[in-house]
């Protein structure tokens, strides 16, 4: 029987840093990101310094080349401190610089990780449409074969780091009839002629996290800059959307810790009726089920983490946690606003903006619904085999 | 040339259980970091590490296993390699058998070579002695420079500003070897990158582990045995008791603080 749940010295080495790091580096900008609605590119030079840029990706291409489960507790780290900038460091992560490392040619890991990995370059993935998300099929987006590759011809919406990006793993419909077995990833670079960024986003949270608008019209694209198969880009999207999921997950564990720990510490020190809230078992309880809630989701986390660390099948166990922590992060910041009372709803505590960065957890990266259905699916699968 | 920075491990603050008998510090119940002025030492030597071609940081530390992880963190942050002293033999040492211990370590290191400079905190968090940099440069022989605010090396010339009594400043230099013990405002340590902690916790052989036999240590001048120092008795002192409170109008407090002070000579 091999059930451990302690980690290495390493891992608490690297916990106490990272957390060292974004409690002075991001902690005093974090609220002017959020209400300036923009990409810190200090911080994100700062953040490469450190290597948050290629967690995971291998170290001959310029990454620490560090395992899921510690690549998801740097994800809530940072996230604990300002959640919009975990945003942007974890889809970067995992789901750029992650399928290109795991599908791409050895031609393009020499070109595009190294600049990925230290953060010279963001990185972006892009399926989302006017009229198509959780359904996939439905991507209009198109690429026409030509005699040296594709000319792409669509529009992406709600792209993480559109704005700010350099690298871009567009899906985009091949053969449109096939559906999704006529689905692409191609990597589009920054200034390819036609390629445009279109309208920013104004969000209600993950203000800090620039999200855009795409437009491509005629854009050539080489061949070489397939990732993967013709036609066989959307088992790319899913798999890569299961190792998404994970770092949202982490994200929204993040958010909850902070909720736990800023609704906590407000009430050991705010008095009522001559006592600390602590002393109300109103309240108490409250922070007692955050707590273990907050647990749950981690542990959660790490499951996921584990399998997809030893190739074993997790995306029912991405999508569990991912289900799970962002309902935590969203039920624990609702407590505590609610412990912080009228403080909770004015913006000189930061409790609002994690109250307001949780939502987008149960949405993005797959929303509730659909992380239910591929846990049913799982299931009812396994029930009829 | 080599720049050897003696490290220490120490309690995290506000968690320190003393053995009531021994008077000693029960390390292994206390959550242990690097020393934060150490912190400052190490940065020290790797800002000159890369100003210069020639440089090599050692970082050396004397404690039990544990202590590896004050070690492990000095790489993390860029030092090339690590030793760390461990022996029971050198357990219950004060600050001469410290010294005694770490000096013979580095002439072991240096191997009759002159180019080097050893960076140390001007005091750990625990103790406070501020002891054990002299002391080594005593037993080395060579000049040492304590509580420096500013420190550069121009070729083999160590420049060093440093406070005085009454916020004067002095300027000292000396040429290598030489010791150098830094205080806080010296510079900003850097924190180490995930590049830097996964390089120093995955190879295994930039540290090595040296004891008595490895150092040569004459016995009688380590240990408890080397110790000429004994703690008798560490406790928290009480607070003496003896406040006053004044009362009357906003003025008449301010008067009777003021001949209070000037009472006792504070003003």
């Amino acid at each position: 029987m091999i059930l451990d749940f302690s980690h290495d010295e390493r891992y608490y080495f690297i916990k106490r840093t990272v957390r060292e790091f974004c409690e002075k580096v991001l902690g005093p900008t974090a609220e002017e990101v959020d209400r300036a609605q923009e990409f810190s590119w200090d911080n994100a030079k700062k953040m490469g310094e450190m290597g948050f840029w290629g967690i995971q990706v291998a170290p001959e291409y310029g990454g620490a080349g560090l395992d899921t489960i510690t690549y998801a507790m740097i994800i809530e780290e940072i996230a604990r401190i300002s959640a919009s900038e975990s945003l942007s460091v974890t889809v970067h992560n995992s789901v750029c610089a992650y399928p290109i490392q795991r599908w791409g040619t050895d031609k393009q890991k020499a070109k595009y990780l190294p600049k990925l990995a230290s953060g010279e370059h963001i990185g972006c993935f892009s399926l989302t449409e006017p009229n198509a998300g959780s359904d996939v099929a439905s991507i209009e987006t198109t690429a026409r074969e030509v005699e040296d590759g594709y000319v792409l011809n669509g529009n992406k919406v709600f792209v993480t780091n559109g704005g700010v990006g350099s690298t871009f793993l567009i899906g985009a419909m091949t053969a449109k009839s096939a559906g999704i077995k006529g689905l692409t990833i191609f990597i589009l670079e920054k200034g390819m002629k036609g390629f445009i960024v279109g309208k920013h986003e104004n969000k209600l949270g993950m203000r800090g996290s620039n999200t855009s608008e795409l437009i491509m019209n005629e854009v050539m694209v080489p061949r070489e800059n397939v990732l993967g198969q013709v036609n066989g880009g959307f088992k790319i999207a899913m798999e890569t959307l299961n190792a998404g999921r994970i770092g949202i997950a982490a994200q929204a564990v993040g958010i909850g810790q902070a909720a736990l720990e800023l609704s906590s510490s407000y009430a050991r020190k705010r008095k009522q009726f001559k006592r600390p809230l602590t002393a109300f078992q109103a309240i108490s309880f409250n922070l007692a089920d955050m707590l273990t809630e907050v647990e749950m989701a981690r542990l959660l986390v790490q499951r996921a983490a584990w399998k997809k660390d030893n190739h074993k099948p997790y995306a029912k166990d991405a999508a569990q946690c991912k289900l799970v922590a962002s309902e935590v992060a969203m039920k624990a910041t609702t407590k505590a606003i609610q412990i912080f009372g009228g403080y909770g709803f004015i913006k000189d505590f930061p409790i609002e903006r994690f109250f307001r960065d949780a939502k987008v957890t149960e949405i993005y990266e797959g929303t509730s619904e659909v992380m239910r259905i591929i846990i049913a699916q799982d299931l009812i699968g396994k029930l009829t085999r | 040339m080599k720049i050897i920075t003696c490290i220490k491990q120490v309690p995290a603050n506000s968690t320190i259980k003393i053995d009531q008998v021994t008077g000693h510090l029960v390390r292994e119940a206390t959550p242990a970091i690097l020393n934060p002025l150490d912190k400052h030492s190490i940065e020290l030597a790797l800002e000159i590490k890369e100003s210069r071609e020639d440089v090599e940081v050692i970082a050396i530390t004397m404690g039990p296993d544990q202590a590896r992880l004050a070690l492990l963190e000095a790489l993390s942050m860029g030092a090339d390699k690590a030793i760390l002293l461990s022996d029971i033999k050198f357990a219950g040492s004060d600050t001469l058998a410290t010294s005694y211990t770490l000096s013979i370590a580095i002439k072991k290191l240096m191997n009759d070579d002159d180019n080097y400079l050893i960076t140390c905190g001007a005091q750990a968090s625990d103790g406070e002695t501020g002891h054990v940099g002299p002391q080594v440069a005593e037993e080395l022989g060579i000049p040492s420079i304590t509580g420096a605010s500013r420190a550069s090396l121009d070729g083999d010339v160590l420049l060093v500003t440093r406070g005085k009594q009454a916020g004067k400043l002095e300027q000292i230099k000396t040429r290598l070897p030489a010791l150098v013990t830094v205080t806080k405002g010296v510079n900003k340590p850097r924190l180490p990158t995930l590049h830097g902690i996964t390089h120093a916790f995955d190879e295994g052989a930039l540290l090595s582990v040296w004891n008595a036999a490895t150092i040569d240590a004459d016995e009688e001048k380590i240990g408890m045995a080397g110790s000429k120092t004994k703690v008798s008795k560490m406790y928290t002192p009480e607070p003496k008791k003896e406040n006053i409170t004044l009362t009357g109008s906003p003025k008449e407090i301010a008067s009777k603080l003021a001949s209070m002070l000037k009472e006792k000579n504070y003003i």
